[in-house]
């Protein structure tokens, strides 16, 4: 097993002149009898993206992003300051400013750096190096074609493989000292269909924290050029979205972006802290209708949201946050932890050393229940069955979601009938789960494309839920 | 607090990082060549920015950031490779370039490809006008403190219901871009931006609500007042309480000069050359056909003295021209680059990187409360929820909050609500566009009035 303080001591900080006893100067000098905590995070990123449209690969990418994050947090107060690059003397003044929070001097005085191996929920695989470029151009040569051969109407078809390799070093002022391999594919593919002048669009992906010759065999790519193929010519037959109060069956998997907005971002420690989520003061209260389970998880081997540690060093975990229907927990990074009097969850995360970490979801997912989804669908007189969505949004003061649906059906006295566009399903957060009728028994994650974004920072995620009828909920379309 | 003094920065630092970066991106056009490109295009850029964010009156978080960043094209037996780096190393150069042409030995030829043909006039820098993008600000981080609370403080104080602030920052950055490729485009862009930004919750029996306000401005001494600032961002949040969902109804629907200024950027994306070629694009084949009534005019507008898009060059090195893209009401161009045009069969329209600046002009009341009080009933839009908007059928559906009005008065704030329409029918459908344009964006209009949607509701 690669020793990952090993790999950081000899391609973080050997090279720049930096070891372990550099690095406690750097925290001695962010640290202070008024500073609770300091850190410094150093990151090296290699991603390599290739891109096919219309047949041809036409271009790739290839960049690089290392540096240093520095922060002094004071209380409620952080300072923060960052450096592209390891070189030490840019460190230093980095550490400077963060420090400038704080009106003292630094102490100089910091824990000495104990190194630990974490659990590992990933391989230590590099898929931007594990194999030559032609292997990467072949798949999407490969998903083109398949995209094609499903129906002549099929006219464009663009899909996009993104490999990164990342490696992180995390010291901090308590001692902490953590390494982190991190492995990222992602493929998405995109299709546009055109039939007697209407044009139309589906969209599908997947990935994970895995080898790329592990996504490769699992043959993942050709599924979803067909589930995005198929996806645009479903869209060439749809009539416009009713719009009104209906019965939805949401289905399995992806679109679990709901739980992701409904109410995962207001459960992150920050918005709670703050008391600028709509479930600041809902702890111990039922928020959900009983039997609905959600959690946070972070540990699920090689998915896309998931990680060994998070980004201030904390092992992630499993945390419940709505047990049968009741608000039972929470996603905190260190400060808000600290703040609240609680422990970290793992949920200390960050898009780059170039941002500060915050309170951030792994994998939000809802336990499976007892319905089959044949029962779900079959209960509901007329509805509307969302199988897969383009994006949501929430606003986690009043609990208002949005999201928009890329294939979506009409449900006619149980039975699924005509494909509609343009659907929006739009309710509040504190409601929609006290909605939940019937919980389906088939839970399923989304394939690893979701990303998130948060205070203008994205961040890989996982989403999951079964299939779930919620009544009566919005439904934006055209037709009144 | 004391009044905010607005102290001008030494201009001279503009020049100083130009020098250095352009010797730079000379040294690594060279290494291309060398190596076997046919052509190159270096771009990188400097920035430095502080920000300063306040609770309860207290400086609450202070990040200060440098960043570099070097971003390599090549096209080598006509295939092209990118390669960047966080970097402005003159080591790094040669491996970044290096790096670009070893992705460009699998990338496979595309006939469109390569640099843009020259510009057929060379311009001297000296010969084109300022622009007033450049304005640092020597503030200290005390300084920014200390106006961030006063916008905090008077958002605090305007009513009993606004409970909390959510937060109120002030960030300063100064960027410097320096482009060149190896058909001799040298262009060097320096640009500073100063943002404030205030939002509140404001809260009652009826539950909680966050509104905010921002202004972000080239020169600092034209930020908006913090006082009056955070009073707007206040009363924005209280104009949200006791917000109710509607009835699904038919409707006009009013955009403030914000979401339309949304609504717009959805229509740009459909004029562009990715969306036009890879079939994303309801307008499509559609160039010379009538899309809005006749009283609406959108121009692209490079040269706005101190406009948030104002550029001279394109991404492409190509001089930004001042073009219609509706006039009387019919749509006259797309929005290109070279390679877009060259795929399409068509010619730039000089928007590599997309628009600079684009005005929306039509016939309509000077102000939004003006077009609010000329109206007999309809949804005002103040904020929009999702991405529903779908470019190749070009049907739009989001959420949306705001406030419905009856005779010229508001009623109640709206929110739990989707707006629904053909983006075909919208564009016919314009009503009005008042002349109070927002000028924070580069999409600079109006509110926008559109005669129907459907609303879906309770």
């Amino acid at each position: 097993m690669t020793d990952y303080l090993q790999l950081a001591a000899d391609s973080l900080l050997s090279p720049h002149a930096l070891d372990t006893s550099r690095l406690e100067k750097l925290l001695g000098r962010m640290s202070g009898p008024d500073i609770d905590y300091a850190d410094v995070y150093l990151q090296d990123c290699r991603s390599e993206g290739w891109t096919i449209e219309n047949g041809l690969v036409r271009s790739g990418s290839y960049s690089v992003e290392s540096g240093a994050g520095l922060r002094a947090v004071s209380g409620e107060k952080t300072g923060f300051a960052y450096c592209d690059g390891f070189g030490f003397d840019d460190l230093a003044d980095a550490a400077d400013n963060a420090r400038s929070i704080s009106g003292l001097m630094g102490s100089g005085l910091t824990a000495p750096l104990a190194g630990r191996d974490v659990r590992r929920v990933y391989a230590a695989a590099d898929p931007v190096s594990e194999l030559d470029e032609k292997a990467k151009i072949r798949l999407l040569e490969v998903i083109d074609a398949t995209a094609r051969a499903c129906d002549p109407r099929v006219r464009n078809v663009t899909a996009t493989l993104r490999v990164m390799s990342e490696l992180v070093l995390i010291a901090a002022s308590d001692g902490t000292l953590v390494a982190d391999y991190r492995p990222l594919v992602r493929l998405s593919v995109s299709v546009g269909a055109e039939s007697n002048g209407r044009r139309t669009n589906g969209s599908a992906g997947g990935g994970g924290r895995m080898k790329l010759s592990d996504f490769i065999a699992s043959g993942m790519a050709e599924a979803k050029a067909k589930e995005a193929a198929n996806r645009a010519l479903t869209n060439l037959e749809a009539v416009p979205a009713p719009a009104g109060i209906m019965d939805v069956v949401v289905g399995s998997g992806w679109p679990g972006v709901l739980l992701h907005e409904a109410v995962g971002h207001g459960l992150e420690g920050d918005f709670i802290r703050k008391q600028t989520s709509v479930f600041a003061s809902r702890e111990g209260t039922q928020v959900a209708a009983p039997g609905v389970n959600i959690v946070d998880n972070g540990t699920l081997p090689d998915k896309r949201g998931s990680l060994s540690v998070d980004d201030e060093g904390v092992e992630t975990q499993c945390t419940p946050l709505i047990e049968n229907g009741v608000l039972t927990g929470m996603m905190l990074d260190r400060m808000s932890a600290r703040l609240m009097g609680r422990a970290p969850t793992g949920n200390g995360r960050r898009e780059s050393y170039r941002h500060l970490p915050m309170p951030r979801m792994t994998n939000t997912y809802m336990l499976a229940g007892e319905s089959s989804p044949e029962e779900i669908i079959s209960s509901v007189k007329n509805g509307i069955y969302a199988v897969y969505f383009s994006g949501g949004q929430v606003d986690t003061t009043s609990g208002k979601f949005v999201f928009s649906a890329n294939e979506a059906y009409l449900i006619e006295d149980g039975k699924i009938t005509a494909p509609i566009s343009g659907a929006t399903l739009t309710g509040a957060g504190e409601e929609v789960l006290t909605h939940v009728s019937m919980i389906g028994n088939d839970l399923a994650l989304d394939s690893g494309t979701a990303l998130c974004g948060k205070s203008g920072q994205s961040v890989p995620v996982g989403v999951g839920q079964p299939t779930l009828r919620v009544d009566s909920m919005i439904v934006g379309g055209t037709k009144a | 607090m004391n009044e905010v003094m607005i102290i001008p920065a030494q201009d001279a630092t503009i020049g100083q990082e130009r020098e250095k970066l352009e010797a730079i991106c000379l040294s690594g056009l060279e290494w291309a060549h060398k190596s076997g490109a046919e052509e190159a295009e270096i771009v990188l850029s400097h920035g430095k920015g502080t920000e300063a964010g306040v609770r309860d009156g207290q400086p609450e978080n202070l990040t200060r950031s440098q960043t570099n960043n070097m971003a390599v094209t090549v096209y080598a037996a006509g295939r092209k490779g990118t390669a960047s780096v966080h970097s402005l190393s003159v080591d790094t150069i040669r491996q970044t370039v290096e790096k670009a042409i070893a992705v460009a030995r699998f990338t496979q030829p595309d006939d469109f490809g390569g640099l843009a043909e020259p510009e057929q006039r060379q311009i001297a820098d000296a010969d084109l006008p300022d622009l007033g993008l450049w304005r640092p600000w020597a503030v200290s981080p005390a300084m920014m403190f200390d106006i961030a609370c006063e916008a905090e403080a008077a958002g605090l104080a305007t009513d009993e219901r606004i409970r909390r602030c959510a937060q109120a920052s002030i960030t300063s950055t100064a960027k410097q871009v320096v482009r060149v490729n190896s058909n001799g485009f040298v262009g060097y862009h320096a640009m500073t931006r100063h943002q404030l930004s205030a939002s509140f919750i404001a809260e009652n029996s009826s539950g909680q609500q966050k509104d905010g306000e921002y202004d972000v401005t080239c020169d600092p001494a034209l930020l908006a007042s913090p006082a009056a600032l955070g009073a707007k961002a206040a009363a924005l949040a209280l104009g949200r309480l006791d917000a109710r969902s509607l009835t699904t109804r038919t409707c006009p629907v009013l955009f403030t000069p914000e979401m339309a200024a949304r609504f717009w950027n959805d229509v740009l994306d459909v004029l562009s050359g990715p969306a036009l070629y890879s079939g994303r694009s309801f307008l499509a084949g559609r160039l010379g056909e009538k899309l809005t009534p006749d009283f609406v005019t959108i121009t692209e507008k490079p040269h706005i003295w101190q406009g948030t898009g104002s550029r001279h060059y394109d991404d492409d090195g190509l001089l930004r021209q001042d073009a219609p893209i509706i006039s009387e009401g019919v749509l006259r161009r797309y929005v290109l680059d070279s390679y877009a045009a060259r795929r399409l069969g068509m010619q730039s329209t000089h928007n590599a990187g997309g628009i600079s600046n684009m005005v929306v002009a039509g016939e309509g009341p000077e102000s939004m409360a003006e077009m609010i009080a000329g109206l007999n009933r309809g949804l005002v839009v103040t904020s929009i929820m999702g991405h529903g908007f779908d470019g190749a059928s070009g049907d739009y559906s989001v959420g949306v909050t705001g406030m419905w009005v009856e005779h010229g008065e508001i009623v109640h704030a709206v929110e739990g609500v989707t707006i629904a329409a053909q983006v075909p029918d919208m564009l016919a459908g314009i009503v009005a566009i008042s002349k109070d344009h927002d000028r924070r964006g580069k999409i600079r209009t109006g509110a926008l009035l559109l005669d129907k949607m459907t609303v879906a509701g309770i």
